[in-house]
């Protein structure tokens, strides 16, 4: 018999017993459906965590300090100051760059549209720092920081609020009623975890400090954050306790443990929240494999019942010449068209399954061929192991008996 | 399909055939020394009480069971110690089976009964469905190609077996109480079409347990106990539709 022909003929055979066929299937088609969307979901996280480490920045170390105690008792308030910065940048060699942040609030209005949003006051090394790349214009510069100029640099999401497809470079806008340009738009970082990555302004930081709020800072050069670029090629983890003490020292702090100045590596987060993924990933993926023995046990099962109900079939095949290697093939043909068949379904199943999963976490949808390919393979080869069994005992049976059953 | 030439071997041939089944400690010895001869083109009758040891007989004579003791030769080829794929090989090739109960299989059309033999054939593939739809032409269904079984009266679904039983030309047309499951007049259809395919120059070999049936074959073989106990040429009674005593 042909392969084809015993194709045509299994597919007849499963499509007389339609229901139980696809009962059958149903392990093969929900452990398929597993590997699928596993592997969509696995390659879409790792690929959201590239995205993450990406623009968090890979050798960024940020400092910031609590302003004042939190263990109950009242300690002195800490604040970092310009100063702070410049002072670990110049004793710290492993540092290349910084730039000093600090952030507020504010509802920014061009014409009659009005955003309310961050506003990121920060030095114009940030654009250094963060490698930040423009869509239009230009980030502001040490010049008009220094002078507390009114310039402002637009995220894009804010850019499309109050000007939508226009270009917003030289308008004029107020922020809390105070009137600036815009000299530039930051090109859109898109989606982060569901987080919109392009909500804020960028305004001078010495702006920020002087115009923007209501009552004057207590310190006035007061900083909220310091990011700190570290050169390649160092141990951002060492870099981060060479900062951490250095600062302790400098603000007489108590020792370590009772952080009031905290140095964060930010992949580091990144990179916990991937290892717990993986574990996940490694559990879904045993789950899988269960799913597919206990499908690939139901085919054996339901294979049996079926060799036993055709046992005159066999024996007819027999009569007419069919050797016992036909009777093999024809029955494990059988099974491989019914898991590939579970397997197709299972592939579409997985995808839609690891579209959901994409959209309810924020993750994109990779599917990636490989999956396909190891899911339709997995589906033969649980056709050929667990088909052998009836197949085998197919063959075995004695023609002469076969045919005198009833 | 035989020319009934003088040089031909005997379709048939059973030297001291013997068979003995094992259950456990105890033996059966359901055929015992029987030889007999059927020449190319013979109409054969084989008669006996159930427990005879006609289907013993049957299994052997169609290659589906191989003889513990003696020899069988189909067509002039040894049975005894073929493989089993060479055993399947020879049903394939020169047997043409006809069972009681038809055996056709139930999703499949007449045609596609038909041609089921073709398909474990190792011969590189002639025009199946032409050769199949002209066999079931020559047992009357050529309007009944894409019926299914379930939609064929049981003569008609006996002549698609017929007509599958003849596809491979074999050298015997084996059949198996070809008329038990069906009534009178069907059944006397049914052995006119075997007297027709005898008279077209085919060896035919019926076993039956009905006189009436086995009137229609020129020679019969009697079995009882395992033996065969007469061999005996008749006189034809091809036109014969009622029954009466043999």
């Amino acid at each position: 018999m042909t392969l084809n022909g015993g194709i045509q003929e299994a597919i007849a055979a499963l499509r007389s017993n339609r229901l139980r066929s696809a009962l059958t299937a149903i392990g093969v088609i929900i452990g398929v459906a597993g590997i699928i969307a596993i592997a969509a979901a696995d390659a879409g996280a790792k690929q959201t965590v590239e995205d993450q480490v990406a623009i968090l920045g890979v050798n960024r170390l940020s400092l910031y300090c609590v302003p004042s105690s939190n263990a109950g008792r009242r300690g002195p308030v800490v604040n970092l100051i310009d100063d702070d910065a410049k002072f670990v940048k110049d004793q710290i060699p492993e540092v290349a760059a910084f730039n000093t942040e600090f952030d507020s609030s504010a509802t920014i209005v061009a014409g009659d549209a009005a955003w309310t949003t961050q506003v990121w006051g920060t030095s114009a090394s940030y654009a250094l720092t963060h490698d930040m790349k423009m869509k239009e214009g230009r980030f502001f510069d040490e010049d008009e920081d220094r002078r507390r100029a009114k310039s402002i640099v637009l995220g894009a999401t804010v850019a499309h609020k109050l000007f939508g497809a226009d270009s917003a470079t030289d308008r004029r806008v107020r922020v809390n009623g105070v009137p600036m340009q815009v000299v530039g738009v930051r090109q859109s970082l898109g989606r982060l975890g569901g987080d919109d990555m392009d909500d804020h302004v960028f305004v001078p930081i010495n702006t920020v400090r002087t115009r923007l709020l209501k009552e004057p800072l207590p310190t006035p050069h007061q900083v909220n954050l310091v990011t700190v670029r570290v050169a390649p090629g160092n141990d951002l983890n060492a870099v981060a306790q060479a900062i951490g003490r250095l600062i302790r020292e400098r603000k007489h702090l108590p020792e370590e443990g009772q952080e009031k100045c905290m140095v964060d590596n930010p992949t580091q987060f990144v990179h916990l929240m991937n290892s717990t993924h993986s574990a996940l990933t490694a559990l879904l993926g045993v789950t899988t494999i269960i799913f597919l023995f206990v499908g690939g046990v139901g085919i054996t099962n339901i294979m049996l019942v079926s060799v036993t109900e055709r046992t005159r079939e066999i024996g007819l095949r027999r009569a007419v010449g069919a050797r016992r290697f036909d009777i093999l093939a024809q029955f494990l043909t059988e099974a491989v068209v019914l898991c590939v068949a579970g397997g197709a379904v299972g592939v579409v199943v997985g995808i839609v399954a690891g579209y959901v999963i994409a959209q309810s976490s924020g993750w994109r949808l990779i599917i990636e061929p490989w999956a396909i390919t190891t899911a339709i393979l997995a589906s033969v080869s649980i056709g050929v192991a667990f088909g052998y069994v009836p197949a085998r005992r197919a063959a075995l049976l004695d023609p002469a008996e076969a045919l005198a059953r009833d | 399909m035989s020319e009934g030439s003088e040089i031909a071997p005997p379709a048939i041939e059973c030297r001291n055939l013997g068979k003995t089944y094992e259950h456990g400690a105890t033996s059966v010895r359901a055929l015992r020394n029987v030889s007999f001869r059927v020449m190319p083109g013979e109409f054969v009758a084989i008669m006996g009480p159930s427990g005879s040891g006609k289907s013993t007989l049957v299994n052997l004579l169609g290659a589906l069971d191989t003889p513990t003791l003696g020899e069988l030769l189909i067509d002039g080829e040894s049975v005894s110690g073929m493989s089993d794929d060479r055993m399947a090989e020879l049903r394939n090739r020169k047997i043409g089976f006809v069972f009681q109960q038809f055996n056709l299989l139930p999703r499949m059309s007449a045609l596609e009964n038909v041609m089921l033999p073709l398909s474990y054939l190792r011969h590189p593939n002639l025009d199946k469905r032409e050769r199949a739809a002209a066999q079931l032409e020559a047992v009357g269904l050529a309007d009944r190609l894409h019926h299914r079984p379930s939609q064929l009266s049981g003569g008609q679904q006996q002549r698609v077996a017929i007509a599958r039983a003849l596809i491979n030309n074999p050298r015997i047309l084996l059949a198996d109480e070809p008329t038990g499951a069906l009534d009178t007049a069907t059944s006397h259809e049914i052995m006119s079409l075997f007297s027709s395919l005898h008279a077209a120059g085919n060896t035919v070999v019926v076993i039956t347990h009905e006189p009436d049936i086995a009137a229609y074959a020129p020679r019969l073989l009697r079995f009882r106990d395992g033996a065969l106990v007469a061999d005996v040429q008749q006189e034809k009674r091809r036109a014969r539709v009622t029954g009466g005593s043999a």
